[in-house]
């Protein structure tokens, strides 16, 4: 095995091939375009106004060993218990560890398949990162809700990064997901390092929504201190559906999420919400895109941010309103508190409205903790270490309340998320 | 109980308080009246232990204790307890929640067992009957759009569930209509017993219909002027506060 450069992507299919990856691949038109788009751009370089805050050039490596099909004795209810009832699939660097035992849910299919399609929807300047992902996964792991679904059990995707031989990896899970018509479906994502001192993971998903579906996507971002977690997933919403992402960051290194919901078609909702709590020096990027191109679409965002020390967040909420898409009502909320005099938020709503019948609003906050409630929280005999508590979960209960899968809902409800203070 | 003395305070180095002497004996019930402008508030945010104000002479000792040097949560666990005049909105955090939280650090404070949610429950319950507070406003986020009246209602509420030794009611009667003073006034005046001790600020006579003091205080210029009887209240009423500055300044 041979390491990969991220410098130069001229010579990354001779690096691939002397990494042993099969000779279809190379002649895949899907695989040489964002091979081509890498070659023309190669990764952000720090002018990059998408990429501006988050510190890549620091933060990457210059070559990574692509990480190899990996074994785990870990067993998925131990990941996560208090996910009641899930249906696990378990992903070892990104391959598939049981999909054998998976079979047996009835209207689910989960299946290890070849890549498909020429072009990804990514431009490969604001976000070569798909396409990176592109190259380095031929396969991708397909979760097909069938119209004969009824189950109310979650999906909960554990992805477990691995630590190799090597060092650093590149780790690149790639997962699709269709939604069939009117069904509905719970999805949640974690992401868990096990015995992992140096990666890059960089997923890709890509959700599907039927006509009339409801899905609900939970992105579990703990504890992933010696990575750089790069996510990236892209939601079609057809006529009726439902989709709503929902992120959770939670004492995490370097995160950053490029999340998008396309509405298509009439009467579609995309909801994209977030919870940051963020310490140390890390930095936290969340880039969401929520692009109306049907009228008659809803879509609601609300991200809230817990910064202490010296840890850095980055909000980029951009809506594109298309011409064609009258009676859109679209909202953005991003509001952050600073625990720290040191702790920084970069925020920037960007709304594109092309339509001229059409309700959008967006607001951005940023303060400390307000210091008159904190004054009478302590006159009733609370101390300030709980005020504080008190004041930051009503911070963010807000979007904790938006998650709607009750075992899930009641784990963050509390302090589960500030018990991070360094 | 409560000895202050000769306290002296300023704020950003103009001095409010000027020598303040007060004692106040377990089931005594005080009135502190005075002009705006006199140090009726600073006097009571200190006592809750604001930190805004220097205390640049004086003591005040609660139960044999150094106040100033307590931290606010550990007055309110020594039993003192302020009714705010202006009483804080906080979104998110429901009376019910906040106050058992309030309750269970007093608790742990005073080296009790913590209530559990049931015991919690009834407690509650019985306190808001006696200031009238409809249970739906426990689980609101507190104070979040109560209005005046009800935010009063509430303070008094807590005082009920805290049970503490010394209570400042801070302008409780500002902004009250007759039926909510008379509400407060109740709720006040039920919880008194042998032990505890009052202290309330106010500048109009109107509330002291209702919580008949012991002793009443004048405060002008950051100095007790004067101390009588609840008749001192009712000559002030009639004569107004230019009576005692006249009295003073001459």
């Amino acid at each position: 095995m041979n390491m990969v450069q991220l410098t130069s992507f001229d010579g990354f299919a001779k690096q691939l091939i002397e990494n042993g990856i099969d000779d279809s691949a190379i002649q895949d038109a899907g695989f040489n375009n964002a091979l081509s788009a890498l070659q023309k751009h190669g990764l952000p370089s720090p002018k990059n106004e998408e990429w501006k805050y988050f510190p890549l050039p620091t933060l990457l490596k210059q070559s990574y060993m692509p990480a190899s099909v990996g074994k785990t004795e870990f067993s998925p209810s131990s990941f996560q218990p208090y996910i009641e009832q899930a249906i696990h699939v378990v992903l070892v660097n990104g391959f598939p560890a049981n999909l054998d035992e998976l079979s047996v849910v009835p209207g689910l299919e989960i299946v290890s398949r070849k890549k498909s399609g020429d072009h990804l929807s990514d431009d490969p300047v604001k976000n070569p990162f798909p396409h990176l992902n592109r190259l380095l996964s031929q396969d991708e792991i397909l979760i097909l809700f069938k119209a004969d679904f009824s189950n109310n059990r979650p999906v909960h995707i554990i992805h477990v990064l691995h630590g190799q031989e090597f060092n650093p990896i590149i780790i690149s899970p790639s997962i699709t997901m269709h939604i069939e018509e009117g069904i509905h479906a719970f999805v949640i994502e974690s992401f868990h390092a096990v015995k992992l001192t140096d990666a890059l993971v960089n997923t890709a998903v890509s959700i599907l929504a039927g006509k009339g579906s409801e899905i609900h996507h939970v992105i579990i971002e703990e504890n992933l201190r010696d990575i750089v977690q790069i996510y990236n997933c892209n939601s079609i919403v057809k006529g009726n559906a439902k989709v709503q992402d929902h992120v959770i960051i939670h004492d995490s290194n370097a995160v950053r999420n490029t999340i998008t919901g396309s509405l298509v078609d009439l009467n579609a909702t995309y909801n994209i919400f977030g919870i940051v709590s963020a310490n140390g020096k890390s930095y936290v990027d969340n880039h969401t895109i929520v692009d109306h191109v049907a009228p008659h679409c809803e879509s609601n965002e609300m991200y809230k941010h817990l910064l202490s020390d010296s840890s850095t967040a980055i909000f980029n909420g951009k809506i594109f309103v298309r011409k064609d898409a009258q009676k859109t009502n679209a909202y953005q909320s991003n509001r952050t508190l600073l625990l720290s005099p040191t702790s920084t938020i970069n925020t920037k709503p960007q709304l594109e409205i092309f339509a001229d019948d059409v309700k959008c609003s967006h607001g951005a906050t940023t303060g400390s903790v307000d210091e008159e409630a904190l004054n009478y929280l302590r006159s009733r005999g609370i101390s300030r270490d709980v005020a504080m508590n008190l004041l930051t979960e009503a911070f963010i209960g807000e979007v904790v309340q938006k998650i709607e899968l009750d075992s899930l809902r009641s784990h963050y409800e509390g302090s589960a998320l500030l018990s991070n203070k360094a | 109980m409560l000895k202050i003395t000769n306290l002296h305070s300023e704020i950003d180095d103009t001095p409010i308080l000027n020598g303040i002497n007060l004692t106040v004996n377990p089931g005594e019930v005080h009135a502190i009246m005075g002009p705006n402008g006199s140090g009726k508030s600073t006097l009571a945010s200190i006592m809750a232990g604001r930190e805004d104000y220097t205390i640049t002479q004086g003591s005040i000792e609660f139960n044999g204790k150094d106040l100033l040097e307590l931290a606010p949560e550990e007055r309110a666990g020594e039993g003192l307890f302020l009714a705010f005049q202006y009483p804080v909105e906080i979104p998110g955090v429901s009376t019910a929640n906040f106050l058992k939280t309030a309750l269970n650090e007093i608790r742990k404070y005073r080296g009790q067992v913590t209530l559990d949610a049931m015991d919690f429950l009834s407690l509650m319950k019985e306190k808001a009957a006696l200031v009238e507070l409809d249970s739906t406003f426990l689980q609101r986020s507190l104070n979040e759009g109560f209005s005046g009246g009800e935010k009063k209602r509430n303070e008094i509420f807590q005082m009920a569930m805290l049970e503490p030794q010394l209570s400042i009611l801070d302008e409780t009667d500002s902004g009250l209509d007759i039926d909510a003073l008379r509400i407060v006034a109740n709720g006040v005046n039920a919880l008194r017993t042998k032990d505890n001790a009052t202290i309330v600020i106010t500048h109009y006579q109107r509330l002291l219909d209702y919580i008949i003091p012991d002793f009443v205080h004048v405060l002008y210029k950051g100095i007790i002027v004067k101390t009588g009887g609840k008749e001192l209240a009712l000559e002030l009423e009639a004569k107004g506060y230019d009576w005692i500055k006249e009295t003073i300044n001459a």
